[in-house]
């Protein structure tokens, strides 16, 4: 069986003041339809370059990844703006910023417009997805801006999951909440895409929030390491570990 | 149904469009509408000047073509005199001609209760209703009644205070005479006469009113269809060389003649204006473009793919530009409407010419062209992201903030591209002097190419500066100011073109009417007082002299009168200023005027006879120096008279011919003056001789004495108001820019607050940073303005030495220190009283701006 | 000596909908060479706390002092002297002149208190070099990488000579190396110097590197390290 996503000696540098910093040196990795991967790393580690070259936001310098047997780093600009319309979902809380007084359904719904639906349309299909989140018609019609962060991450699941997507990236989508909230948004991620059917691959530097994902993997120094090679244990990183303070 | 009228654009639906631009406005209404009007103002502008240009010929253009109907031809009188109306009759029976209509053409004007208005009075017989002129033709009229009286149309009616069935005075050729007015010209099916300075006469009743029984000043004539060559034929030979035989739209040409000055200095104002125009559409998207980058990006992440993403960008700037354009031309209307609509005067005595509004589509058409042609240039900066090769998201990575940096390589490539096109304009210009408007228009842009280089400049000395001073603000502008960026030039450009456009152009104007002062006064001062029929400043109007000239010869103080002479000829495409002068004259050559001869051997040619000055415009047309022979198209054939000297156009356009009365009386035919020249004995005043000869001419009404002060004064009025919209204009420009400047500058001021907060954790009071704000916005605009200035003055140069050489007009060129300064000062006055307050709100920012999160 | 210190310190900010209690009656003394970072997850009033402890805002009730001076009571005119002279603030945005070389955006609240800019660069260079960025001096921000942008505000904040050290994230946008780099510098400049530093931070690697760890939630201070509190903090 060929798998959903596959990473094939896999490079990526960026500049930092002149400086380049290898973020992925000959990453590989396949990851097989259904299943749920966490990625885990520190600040800066380069898990977000990872997950934003799977949903081919941004082109590896090096390398090829395969999604559903295609080549990613071949497509044209459209088709990978296409990926992201059906089959690739992208979550991601960092960079979103509202729209000040857009409501909560309108906002689902206008991430829905690329797929051709009048805005009526696509408010009864940000409806539903809403629904699924546990966003009831009544705060559906609240301003984005009014959310708390966990009612934030909850709506831009929603925004992903009306789009249908086959693999759902999900890169460190709950920032700051608290512990409850937390644990609370990752089952209904978890719960939500497996439901579906959805593949998962999501971030984080918190090992409490990648609990409950089948493969796990962390992210250091460029590297990638997979609990999917049998006998695989992965290296946490430093500060779940036994580095002793004021090293 | 509701699909079909919404149809999906590169899959993306119309209403989905549409609501993003909604949330767009919603979040960011402050943006949008500063963007907005941005654009707007510069269309206005654009509109505005290209309005008031149109207004202009355009009702004189209406006019003709509706008098002219369905003629080709005319058959035109060289002297208000006219020719025999049995002409007509010979005319109508020549083979090939279908129609012909006798029309009588005079200057008059008319008195009512309210006012007296000048018009241009229209003789017709039933047989113009053939021509189907009046727009008669499209109403299928067939007999039309005039009466006795007058028809006028209802903008002058009004303007007179004349109501249907009252009697007004008319005064033609001096004569006074109180027809009934018949009706009044609503504005349809009359068109372009309804709002147009005429009134409307039988033929008879014309002649009747103006004294010229059975004389015509033009006959309509269509000639049966393929025989209008023809017919030309016949009418040449009729004419015997005694009448012109043009094209029934001839006068459109005399017209376009005229006014070319006047349309040329305005288009290259128009040029000005869409170049500022563009700048603050620009500069307004410009700030608007980060936030457009992260909008796109997210909408990107949740599938958009560029083709939609540009569909929603050119939607939106179609969106914003067809409003602020649309917003923009109804500003442009009413700017030309309260300010640029009025018909220069000095115009009006020769042309058919009123105040009627005119909105061709094309100029619309033109300035909401400015408009979205502006916003989508400004969204091509967030359309790069849609790059293939970028990624997706790259604005969240980006860390700069929107003011794009001029490489110093750059800087240096426009300020060499600069120091080139300034030598290609001076050769250009000194070379072809008739590409001057290219070259102010070139001169312009050039002004924005160095503009970087100024500040690259500026930044050295700022740095010098603070190396040196010990000063808080300094440092905080010094490090604001280090690197050049596209929207600092874009800023400081608009200040920069707004004042190189108002020197310039204010220069030249106040160069012309020096000049025409001058050439004036000289034109005058030939007399103490003048008698004329009134209001027409290049005494063009005859009148019958009757006893008048020994009525005022035997009133106390006189010392001497002479009848003066004069009118308006047409030769080629000009109608020139004909002036003859009585012996006795002095002077009469303006001595300030002469281009080439000799003043002293001239006045002495001219006075003998069979010589005449012609304006160097005419003189270059017809390869015509001193002492060649001149041939004009006089009411008795063609004259014969030689060159004695060269002048300037003396202030008409189309350009002057003085000779002397006794040649004028031989070719013209008539004895008739167009004013009487008073010598007053020496210790009498001008008054006292003035109010001698009112008594004198009691019999008269239709004559009125001037002394040379007042005609001197209503000359200077008529001269400026002609040049109002110029330094209307000009002002507007000034005060947008200004406005647009402090708006713009604001807005990059509040973006800087979280950099200004943590300032102020560092240690800034608000009063250091709102002083260091206000340092920074008066550099700005200071280097904008001396920019503008400098290359301003230099355009001046040249735009006065294009009038000279290209327009003839008098314009010595002067610079106006004064005139500069208060231009300066006007622009940083305002703008700096608009930033104060926004820049105190940001100095005010609370420190806390500055520990969210943010960029660098 | 200098020694910060927060009594009893009630802040509440009042909005249309409610009013948070963004600090609600915390104490705090930190004295010479002390470096402390404060934890809490966001909203629990840890920037509040900096912004008193800077003078940019008046407690309700409670006073805060520094070297025995009531910040409370100063006008606007002391505080501004206060932040100029004694204080040094590092951010987590860097708030760096943009364009401008790390010598000369070093020397900024030095020209803000009269210098010129000679004399600036004069007292800030020590400072450049201390940090590690002798070699980069000209560099400017957009040249540098993001540690070294924080080690130019370091720089920046210490080139005054302050007797407190103020950080808010300092490490919020660095990788983790980089960021016990950077606290380690402020560690180490707040025991040479000997003076209070407090730093407001989510990262986990300071807490090794600190003389102690508070903790914030709701406005309340919890003492000593409590490892549920910052967990959750990040």
């Amino acid at each position: 069986m060929t798998p959903l996503l596959s990473f094939a000696n896999v490079s990526k540098h960026y500049h930092d003041g002149g400086r380049q910093i290898r973020v992925l040196d000959r990453i590989s990795l396949d990851i097989d339809a259904g299943v749920s991967v966490g990625v885990l790393g520190t600040r800066r580690s380069g898990k977000s370059t990872l997950l934003r070259l799977a949903a081919g936001i941004t082109l590896p310098d090096s390398g090829a990844i395969h999604f559903r047997g295609r080549d990613i780093t071949r497509m044209t600009g459209r088709e990978r703006g296409r990926l992201l319309r059906g089959e690739v979902a992208f979550v991601s809380t960092a960079d979103w910023r509202a729209a000040s007084g857009e409501s909560v359904v309108d906002h689902v719904a206008t991430s829905l417009g690329s797929e051709g639906l009048t805005m009526r349309e696509a408010r009864r299909r940000a409806s539903r997805a809403l629904e699924h989140v546990e966003i009831g018609a009544g705060d559906a019609e609240e301003p984005m801006s009014s959310l708390s962060p966990a009612e934030r991450a909850r709506v831009l699941l929603a925004r992903a999951l009306a789009h249908e997507p086959l693999l759902l990236i999900a890169d460190e989508p709950a920032l700051t909440p608290s512990p409850s909230e937390r644990d609370a948004f990752y089952a209904l991620l978890r719960e939500s895409t497996s439901e579906r059917k959805i593949t998962l691959l999501m971030s984080s530097q918190e090992m409490g929030a990648l609990q409950g994902t089948r493969i796990l993997m962390s992210i250091a120094s460029g590297e990638v390491v997979s609990t999917e090679a049998r006998g695989t244990v992965v290296p946490l990183p430093r500060r779940f570990g036994a580095e002793r303070p004021g090293q | 149904m509701r699909r079909l009228l919404n149809p999906p654009i590169a899959g993306v639906r119309i209403s989905m469009l549409a609501h993003l631009y909604g949330v767009r406005l919603r979040s960011h209404a402050v943006q949008e509408l500063l963007a907005g009007s941005g654009i707007a103002v510069g269309v206005a502008l654009v509109l505005g000047v290209l309005v008031a240009n149109a207004s202009l010929t355009g009702t004189a253009e209406q006019l003709v073509h509706e008098l002219a109907g369905s003629a080709r031809l005319e058959l035109s009188a060289r002297s208000q005199q006219g020719f025999d109306e049995a002409l007509t009759e010979r005319v109508r029976r020549l083979p090939g001609v279908a129609v012909a209509a006798p029309v009588l053409r005079e200057d008059i004007a008319v008195i009512g209760p309210r006012s007296r208005q000048p018009v241009e009075l229209l003789g017709v017989t039933p047989a113009i209703l053939h021509l189907g002129s009046f727009g008669t033709g499209s109403l299928g009229l067939t007999s039309i009644s005039f009466g006795d009286g007058l028809i006028l149309p209802a903008s002058v009616a009004e303007a007179l205070g004349a109501e249907p069935n009252e009697h007004v005075t008319v005064l033609a050729f001096g004569r006074a005479s109180a027809p009934a007015l018949n009706a009044e010209l609503k504005s349809s099916p009359f068109g372009a006469l309804a709002s147009s300075p005429v009134a409307v006469a039988s033929l008879a009743t014309a002649q009747r009113l103006t004294g010229l029984q059975g004389r015509v000043t033009q006959i309509l004539i269509t000639p049966e269809h393929g025989h209008e060559t023809l017919v030309a034929r016949e009418l040449r030979a009729l004419a015997q060389g005694r009448l012109d035989v043009v094209g029934a739209e001839n006068e459109l040409r005399l017209l376009a003649q005229a006014v070319k000055p006047n349309d040329q200095s305005t288009t290259l104002f128009a040029a000005i204006s869409v170049m500022v125009g563009f700048l603050l559409a620009l500069n307004a998207m410009l700030l608007t473009v980060p936030e457009r980058r992260r909008f796109i990006a997210d909408l990107r992440l949740q599938g958009y793919d560029w083709r939609q993403t540009a569909v929603l960008l050119a939607f939106q700037a179609v969106v914003l530009g067809l409003v602020a354009s649309g917003a923009g031309i109804g500003l442009g209307i009413l700017l030309s409407h309260v300010f640029l609509h009025r018909a220069p005067t000095y115009l009006t005595t020769a042309f058919p010419i009123a105040n009627h509004e005119q909105l061709p589509l094309g100029t619309i058409a033109l300035a909401l062209g400015c408009g979205v042609l502006a916003v989508a240039f400004a969204s091509l900066s967030p359309a790069l992201d849609l790059h293939p090769g970028r990624a997706t998201d790259a604005v969240f990575r980006d860390q700069s903030d929107g003011g794009e940096v001029l490489a110093p390589a750059t800087v240096l490539k426009l300020a060499g591209a600069c120091v080139l096109s300034l030598v290609v304009i001076t050769v250009l210009v000194l070379a072809v002097p008739s590409l001057t408007i290219v070259g102010g228009t070139a001169l312009a842009l050039a002004t924005l190419l160095v503009l970087p280089s100024a500040f690259a400049g500026v930044a050295q000395m700022l740095q010098w500066a603070g190396e040196r001073v010990p000063s808080s603000s300094l440092i905080v502008v010094v490090s604001e100011l280090r690197v050049v960026t596209i929207r600092t030039v874009a800023l400081a450009g608009i200040a920069a073109l707004a004042v190189y456009g108002s020197v310039a152009i204010g220069g030249a104007r106040a160069d012309l009417l020096r000049g025409l002062d001058a050439s004036f006064h000289e034109y005058l001062e030939t007399a103490q007082l003048w008698v004329t029929t009134g209001g027409n400043d290049l005494t063009t109007n005859s009148f019958q002299a009757g006893d008048s000239v020994a009525s005022i010869a035997r009133a106390p103080g006189v010392a001497s009168v002479r009848v003066y002479q004069g009118g308006f000829l047409d030769v080629g495409s000009r109608r020139m200023w004909v002036i003859a002068r009585p012996p006795g004259d002095q002077p009469t050559i303006p001595a300030s005027q002469l281009l080439q001869g000799n003043l002293a051997r001239a006045t002495r040619l001219l006075r003998g006879g069979g010589w005449a000055t012609i304006s160097d415009g005419l003189a270059e047309e017809r390869h015509l120096t001193v002492g060649a022979v001149l041939t004009l198209p006089t009411p008795s054939g063609s004259a014969h008279l030689r060159v004695a000297a060269i002048t300037t156009n003396l202030g008409w356009p189309p350009g002057a011919v003085i000779l002397s009365t006794a040649d004028y009386r031989r070719y013209w035919e008539t004895s008739a003056p167009s004013a009487l020249e008073v010598t007053l004995r020496p210790g009498v005043s001008q008054e006292r001789g003035r109010s001698a000869i009112a008594r004198a001419l009691a019999g008269r009404p239709g004559l009125a004495v001037h002394t040379l002060h007042e005609r001197s004064l209503q000359y200077d009025a008529n001269a400026l108001q002609g040049l109002s919209a110029l330094s209307e204009i000009s002002t507007l420009l000034l005060i947008a820019a200004a406005v647009a400047v402090a708006a713009a500058l604001s807005a990059s001021i509040w973006q800087r607050r979280p950099r200004l907060a943590s300032l102020k954790i560092q240690g800034y009071d608000s009063s250091q940073l709102w002083r260091a704000l206000l340092l920074e916005s008066a550099i700005v605009l200071g280097v904008g303005c001396a920019i503008g200035a400098t290359t301003g003055i230099y355009g001046h140069a040249l735009a006065s030495r294009w009038l000279r050489l290209q327009t003839d007009f008098p314009a010595p060129f002067q610079i106006g220190v004064d005139r500069v300064l208060f231009t300066l000062v006007l622009l940083a006055a305002i703008t700096l009283a608009v930033i104060a307050v926004p820049g105190l709100a940001a100095a005010r920012t609370p420190a806390r701006a500055s520990v969210r999160e943010g960029q660098i | 000596m200098s020694t910060l210190e927060l009594r009893e310190v009630v802040k509440h900010y009042t909005s249309e909908i409610e009013t948070v209690k963004a600090v609600d009656g915390v104490s705090l003394t930190i004295g010479p060479g002390e470096f402390v970072a404060l934890y809490g997850p966001s909203g629990s009033g840890k920037t509040t706390l900096l912004l008193l402890a800077a003078a940019l805002a008046r407690p309700d009730s409670g006073s805060v002092h520094f070297d025995g001076r009531a910040l409370t009571e100063m006008s606007e005119r002391e505080s501004a002297l206060y932040r100029r002279r004694d204080l040094g603030f590092v951010f987590q945005s860097f708030h760096l002149m943009p364009h401008t070389s790390a010598l000369d955006n070093a020397t900024i609240k030095l020209t803000g208190d009269g210098c010129t800019l000679r004399e600036g660069r004069r007292r800030a260079r020590p400072w450049i070099e201390r940090v590690g960025l002798g070699a980069r001096a000209d560099h400017t921000p957009e040249q540098l990488s993001m540690g070294e942008r924080q080690r130019i505000a370091i720089a920046r904040a210490l080139a005054n000579e302050p007797r407190l050290l103020l950080a808010d994230e300092p490490t919020g946008n660095l990788d983790s190396k980089r960021s016990r780099e950077i606290l380690a510098l402020m560690r180490d400049i707040c025991h040479e110097r000997a003076i209070p530093g407090l730093l407001v931070t989510h990262d986990h690697d300071a807490v090794p590197l600190v003389d102690r760890v508070y903790a914030l939630r709701d406005g309340h201070m919890a003492d000593g390290m409590d490892p549920e509190l910052v967990a959750t903090s990040s």
